[in-house]
C-alpha cells in the first residue's frame, strides 16, 4: 500500500506541474499574425444558411492553406443571433476572433432587439449577396406585385404577411409599405411564424397570404407550391421566376450579405491580412462553383465599399416604419400567478407530513455518506469554476476532477487506486481528442 | 416514400449500423442500470453528435431510445429493481417467475414480447405519420394553441403523482422556460440584465440538471445500500414460436394499448405498460397469478413499453409536438441539424423521416439480437462500481452542457438545475411534466402570439374554431376527470406514491 500512496503523491506532482506549464501566457502583440487559431462565430445553429457559408470558406482555406492556422467555426446560437454578436463584440480585438453576420445585426437593431449595430465593430468584408423573394402560393389570387399592394392599400391591415419579426424578412414586408406609399397606406398584418419552413408552411396551409422567402428556400419550396411575385435584389436572379421590385415601380432593395466583422479597435493590418485571406478563398473553383450552386454571388466588398455599402443598407433599414404589435398578453406574470397558487396548494396539503418524513430520512444516513456527497459537489464545483477561468489545461484538470471524485466515491481507494488512475486518464485524454479532433468542438 | 433503395443502401453502409449497434447496445446498458436513464443517455450523446450529419445523428439517437426502454427489464427481473421506470410492471412478475427457479422463461418472455411491441408500434408509426402530416397543415395558430393545451393538462393529470404538483411541476416548467426572447415577438424580457440569459434556458443543461445530477446525488446518497440478485448463469433463454400463436391476443392488445398511449402527447412508457398490465389482468382467466409470477403480465408490460417508442415518435414526426421527455430532446435534435419537424418534414427531408422509421425497425432488432446473446451478463454489468460511473457521469455533464454553445454559462445552469431536481425530488414533485411544460410552453405562447396577430387581438377563433373548440373541451374534460378521482383518493394516492417513489421518466 505504501507504493500506492508513493504513486498517488507522485502524480498529484505531475499533474499540478501540467496544469500550471499548461496555463496560457498572455499574447504579446507581435507583427507575425496569426499565430493560433481564428475563432469565427457563426451566432447561429449548425446546418443553417450562415453555418454552411462559412464552412465552404472554412474548407477551402484549410484545403488552400491559406492561413498558417486553421479557421475555427464555433456555433454560438440563440435570440436572433444577438447572443453571439455580443461575444464578439466584447471580445478581445485581436484579430483572434470574428464574426459573421448578415443584414439582421442591422434590423436587430432598428427593431429594438439589440442594443447596438454596425458602429459597434469594424466591418472586415462583405460576402456573398443575395436578395429576398417576395412569394405567394401557386393558387393565390395575386399575380404582380402591383396586384397585391394595391388591395394591400385598398383594404389595409388584411392581407397576412407571414414573418420573422424584427428580421430581414419583416423588414422587406414593411419597405413594401413605404414603397406603395403614394398609392396610399398601405399596411400589412405580420403574423410571426419564425423561419422559412414554418413561413412556408403558413402560406401552405391558408394561415397567411404572402411572405419573404431567401433564394435557398424558395429554390427549396417552389416545386411544392411556391411562386414568386418579384426579387428584391438590384439585377433579377436567374432561379428566380420573377423580375426585380424596383421594375415593377417598387423601390425594395432588401438583400442579405454575408458580413465579417471584428471587435472595436482591430489593428487594420489585421482586418487587411483577413480581407486578402478572404479575397483568395473566394475566387478560388471550388468556392466559386458552390455558391453558384446556392445561388450566391462570389464578390467580395471591403473598406471604402463595404462602408457605403453598409451606410446605405442602414439607410434603407432605418427608412421604415415600424409599428407596434398589438397588445399581447403578459404570459410570464400569468404564469408565475399560477405557480404561486399551485405551490401554495400543494404545500397546504402536504407540509406536516412532507416535514418530519424528511427528519427521519437524513438521520437514516450515515455521515460519510453526507460528507462524500458534499465533497462531491465541491470537487464539481472548483472544477467548472477552473475551467471558467481558462488559465488551465483541460485534460490536467478533467483527470484531477475525475481521480478526486472516484476517490472520494469509492469506499476502498487505495484497492481501486490503479483502475481509477485509468480511468481518469482515458477520461481526460480521450474525451480531449474526441471533441477537439472528431467534433471540433472548441473546449475551454 | 420516395428513394427506398437509396434508403435502405444508407441504412446498411457500415457507419449506420455500427451507430445503430452502438446505440442499441448503449441504451440497453443504460437501461439495465438503475438510476441512469434513457433521457440521462440520449441528452449527454447529443453534444456528440454535433458535427454530424442529421441523418447518422438520428440514427444514434433513436437506437439508445429503443435500447434503454428495453434494457429496464433485465434488472427489473433479476435484481427486482426496474433498470427504468418503463419497467416498474416487469418487476411485479418478471422477479417472482426468476426467483422461482425460471430465470431464463422471464427473460425470454420479457425480450421475445419487447419485440413485438417495438414492430407493432412501427407499423402504425409508418401507417398514421403521414396522413397525421397531412391532415395537420390544416390546423391554424389556434388550434395548436388549444392542441398544447390539451397535452399539457394531459400529462398533469394522468402523468402519475397527484394532480397538484403535476401541474404545479408543468407550470414550473412553464416559468423557467419564459426569460429570454420572446417566441412571438423576440422581445428581450426577465433576464435580470444578464445577457447570456438573452436566449433564455437551454433544453439540454436544463434537462442534464434535472435528471443527471439530481440523480448523481441521490445516487451518492444510496452508496451504502446494496442489491439483491437472482443469478440467471444456469438457466437458458426460453421464449418459443409457440408463445406467439399463445399469447397473440395479449401480445397484440397489449402492443396497441402501448402505441395508442405513446402517441398521447406527454405520457410515455410508465403508463403504457401499467394500462396495458391492467387490461391483461382483467381480461386474463387466470387473474389471482398475476403479481405472483404470472407470464402474461410480464408479456403485458414488455410489449406496452416498447410500444410507446414508436407511437411516441408519430407526434413528433407529424406535429412537431414531442410525446416524452425523450422526443423532447430529440426534437432539439432535429432543430439542431436544421430539420423542422412538423407537417413539412415529410416534403422537405422524405429522406429523413425515412431514416427515423428505418431505424425504429432496425432497432428493433438489433436489440432483440442484443439482448438475446448478452441479457444475462448484463445483470452483472448492471452492477458497474459507483466510484467510476459516477465520475464520468459528472465530466460528460459538464462537457456535454459546455458543447451546446460553446459557453460556460450554460454548464453553470446546468448545476443550478440539478439543484432544482433536488428539491423536486425532496418534495416528491415529478420532473416529467417539468421537461414537457418547459418545452410545450415556448409553442403554446408563439402559436397563441401567431393567432392574435392574425386575427388583430381576438380570442374569439379559440372557441369558433371547430377543431381548437374540441380540443379546448378534451382539455377540460381530463381536467374534471382527474379532479373527481382526488375526490376518490384511496387507489389514485396509492398509485401516484408508488409512481413518484421511482419518479423519473421513460
Amino acid at each position: 500500500m505504501k507504493v500506492a500512496r508513493k504513486v498517488l503523491a507522485f502524480n498529484f506532482c505531475l499533474f499540478t506541474g501540467l496544469i500550471f506549464g499548461c496555463a496560457q501566457s498572455e499574447d504579446s502583440m507581435d507583427a507575425i499574425y496569426p499565430q493560433r487559431p481564428i475563432k469565427v462565430i457563426v451566432p447561429f445553429s449548425a446546418g443553417g444558411g450562415s453555418d454552411t457559408f462559412a464552412r465552404i470558406i472554412q474548407r477551402v482555406i484549410e484545403d488552400q492553406e491559406l492561413l498558417p492556422e486553421p479557421l475555427v467555426i464555433v456555433n454560438v446560437p440563440g435570440a436572433g443571433g444577438t447572443i453571439g454578436s455580443r461575444r464578439v463584440k466584447d471580445a478581445r480585438p485581436d484579430g483572434y476572433t470574428l464574426l459573421l453576420l448578415h443584414d439582421g445585426i442591422m434590423t436587430a437593431q432598428h427593431s429594438g432587439q439589440a442594443a447596438y449595430g454596425p458602429e459597434a465593430f469594424e466591418p472586415v468584408a462583405g460576402t456573398g449577396d443575395v436578395g429576398l423573394v417576395i412569394a405567394v402560393t401557386d393558387d393565390s389570387p395575386y399575380q404582380s406585385l402591383e396586384h397585391l399592394m394595391r388591395v394591400v392599400v385598398d383594404e389595409p391591415d388584411t392581407i397576412l404577411f407571414s414573418a420573422n419579426l424584427g428580421a430581414p424578412v419583416h423588414f422587406a414586408g414593411l419597405m413594401l409599405e413605404s414603397a406603395a406609399k403614394e398609392q396610399g397606406e398601405a399596411r400589412f398584418r405580420y403574423v410571426q411564424h419564425g423561419g422559412g419552413a414554418k413561413r412556408y408552411g403558413a402560406l401552405i396551409g391558408g394561415h397567411a397570404e404572402v411572405s419573404a422567402f431567401s433564394v435557398a428556400e424558395y429554390q427549396q419550396f417552389r416545386e411544392s407550391g411556391l411562386r414568386a411575385l418579384a426579387y428584391c435584389g438590384i439585377e433579377p436572379h436567374p432561379a428566380v421566376d420573377a423580375t426585380t421590385a424596383l421594375s415593377q415601380g417598387f423601390d425594395v432593395v432588401s438583400r442579405n450579405m454575408q458580413f465579417w466583422w471584428a471587435p472595436k479597435g482591430t489593428s487594420s493590418s489585421r482586418i487587411e491580412f483577413v480581407v486578402g485571406v478572404l479575397n483568395q478563398a473566394m475566387k478560388s473553383e471550388s468556392v466559386q462553383k458552390q455558391l453558384a450552386e446556392l445561388q450566391i454571388d462570389p464578390e467580395v466588398l471591403s473598406g471604402s465599399e463595404l462602408q457605403t455599402e453598409l451606410a446605405d443598407r442602414s439607410a434603407r433599414i432605418a427608412a421604415v416604419s415600424q409599428r407596434p404589435t398589438i397588445p399581447l398578453p403578459n404570459l410570464p406574470m400569468m404564469t408565475f400567478a399560477i405557480v404561486c397558487f399551485l405551490g401554495i396548494v400543494v404545500a397546504g396539503q402536504s407540509w406536516k407530513k412532507e416535514a418530519i418524513k424528511s427528519v427521519i430520512e437524513s438521520v437514516k444516513r450515515p455521515p460519510h455518506v453526507i460528507r462524500s456527497m458534499l465533497m462531491t459537489i465541491l470537487a464539481t464545483i472548483g472544477y467548472v469554476l477552473l475551467l471558467q477561468s481558462e488559465r488551465f489545461d483541460f485534460r490536467a484538470l478533467t483527470f484531477l476532477f475525475v481521480l478526486m471524485t472516484a476517490l472520494i466515491i469509492s469506499e476502498q481507494p487505495k484497492r481501486h487506486l490503479w483502475i481509477i488512475l485509468a480511468t481518469s486518464l482515458v477520461m481526460s485524454v480521450g474525451l480531449h481528442a474526441v471533441f477537439t479532433k472528431i467534433f471540433v468542438i472548441d473546449l475551454p | 416514400m420516395s428513394g427506398l433503395p437509396e434508403l435502405i443502401s444508407f441504412m446498411l453502409t457500415p457507419t449506420a449500423l455500427v451507430l445503430m449497434g452502438v446505440g442499441t447496445s448503449l441504451g440497453i446498458l443504460v437501461g439495465a442500470i438503475p438510476g441512469l436513464t434513457g433521457a440521462m443517455l440520449i441528452a449527454l450523446s447529443l453534444p456528440l453528435t454535433f458535427s454530424m450529419g442529421g441523418d447518422p445523428a438520428l440514427v444514434l439517437l433513436i437506437s439508445m431510445y429503443v435500447g434503454s426502454v428495453s434494457g429496464g427489464l433485465i434488472t427489473a427481473t433479476l435484481l427486482r429493481m426496474p433498470g427504468t421506470p418503463a419497467s416498474m410492471m416487469t418487476t411485479l412478475d418478471g422477479y417472482p417467475l426468476a426467483k422461482g427457479g425460471q430465470p431464463g422463461r422471464a427473460l425470454g418472455l420479457g425480450i421475445g414480447a419487447s419485440l413485438c411491441g417495438g414492430l407493432v408500434s412501427w407499423v402504425i408509426l409508418v401507417l398514421l405519420s403521414q396522413p397525421m402530416a397531412v391532415w395537420s397543415t390544416k390546423l391554424g395558430a389556434f388550434d395548436f394553441f388549444s392542441l398544447v393545451m390539451m397535452a399539457l393538462v394531459l400529462i398533469a393529470s394522468v402523468g402519475g403523482a397527484s394532480l397538484s404538483r403535476g401541474l404545479l411541476s408543468g407550470m414550473l416548467g412553464i416559468l423557467v422556460a419564459m426569460p429570454g426572447a420572446s417566441p412571438a415577438t423576440g422581445e428581450i424580457r426577465w433576464t435580470l440584465g444578464f445577457h447570456a440569459l438573452d436566449d433564455g434556458f437551454k433544453l439540454l443543461p436544463v434537462l442534464i440538471g434535472l435528471f443527471a445530477v439530481s440523480q448523481i446525488v441521490h445516487e451518492l446518497l444510496t452508496l451504502h445500500q446494496p442489491a439483491t440478485r437472482v443469478d440467471a448463469a444456469q438457466s437458458s433463454l426460453d421464449w418459443r414460436w409457440a408463445d406467439w400463436t399463445r399469447y397473440k391476443i395479449n401480445l397484440l392488445r397489449s402492443s396497441l394499448l402501448g402505441t395508442f398511449i405513446g402517441i398521447l402527447p406527454g405520457i410515455g412508457a410508465n403508463i403504457g405498460s401499467v394500462v396495458a398490465y391492467s387490461a391483461a389482468k382483467n381480461s386474463s382467466k387466470t387473474p389471482e397469478q398475476f403479481g405472483k409470477g404470472s407470464e402474461e403480465g410480464i408479456i403485458a408490460s414488455e410489449a406496452a413499453n416498447n410500444a410507446t417508442v414508436g407511437g411516441a415518435l408519430i407526434p413528433l414526426i407529424a406535429l412537431g409536438i414531442p410525446g416524452s421527455v425523450i422526443d423532447a430532446i430529440l426534437l432539439g435534435a432535429l432543430v439542431i441539424h436544421g430539420l423542422q419537424p412538423g407537417p413539412f418534414l415529410f416534403e422537405n427531408n422524405p429522406q429523413t423521416v425515412g431514416v427515423i422509421m428505418a431505424t425504429m425497425l432496425f432497432a428493433n432488432v438489433f436489440m432483440f439480437g442484443f439482448l438475446w446473446l448478452f441479457a444475462k451478463r448484463l445483470a452483472g454489468l448492471a452492477s458497474l462500481p459507483r466510484y467510476i460511473l459516477l465520475p464520468i457521469i459528472l465530466t460528460f455533464c459538464v462537457v456535454g452542457s459546455y458543447a451546446l454553445a460553446n459557453r460556460m454559462f450554460d454548464v453553470w445552469v446546468m448545476l443550478g438545475f440539478g439543484l432544482v431536481g433536488v428539491l423536486m425530488d425532496r418534495w416528491k414533485i415529478p420532473a416529467a411534466p417539468f421537461v414537457i411544460g418547459f418545452v410545450l410552453g415556448p409553442i403554446a405562447e408563439e402559436h397563441l402570439c401567431a393567432g392574435l396577430m392574425e386575427s388583430g387581438g381576438s380570442y374569439l377563433p379559440l372557441i369558433t374554431r371547430p377543431i381548437s373548440l374540441v380540443f379546448l373541451l378534451l382539455a377540460f374534460a381530463l381536467l374534471l376527470w382527474s379532479l373527481r378521482s382526488v375526490l376518490r383518493p384511496e387507489e389514485t394516492q396509492q398509485w401516484a406514491e408508488e409512481e413518484v417513489a421511482d419518479q423519473s421518466v421513460e
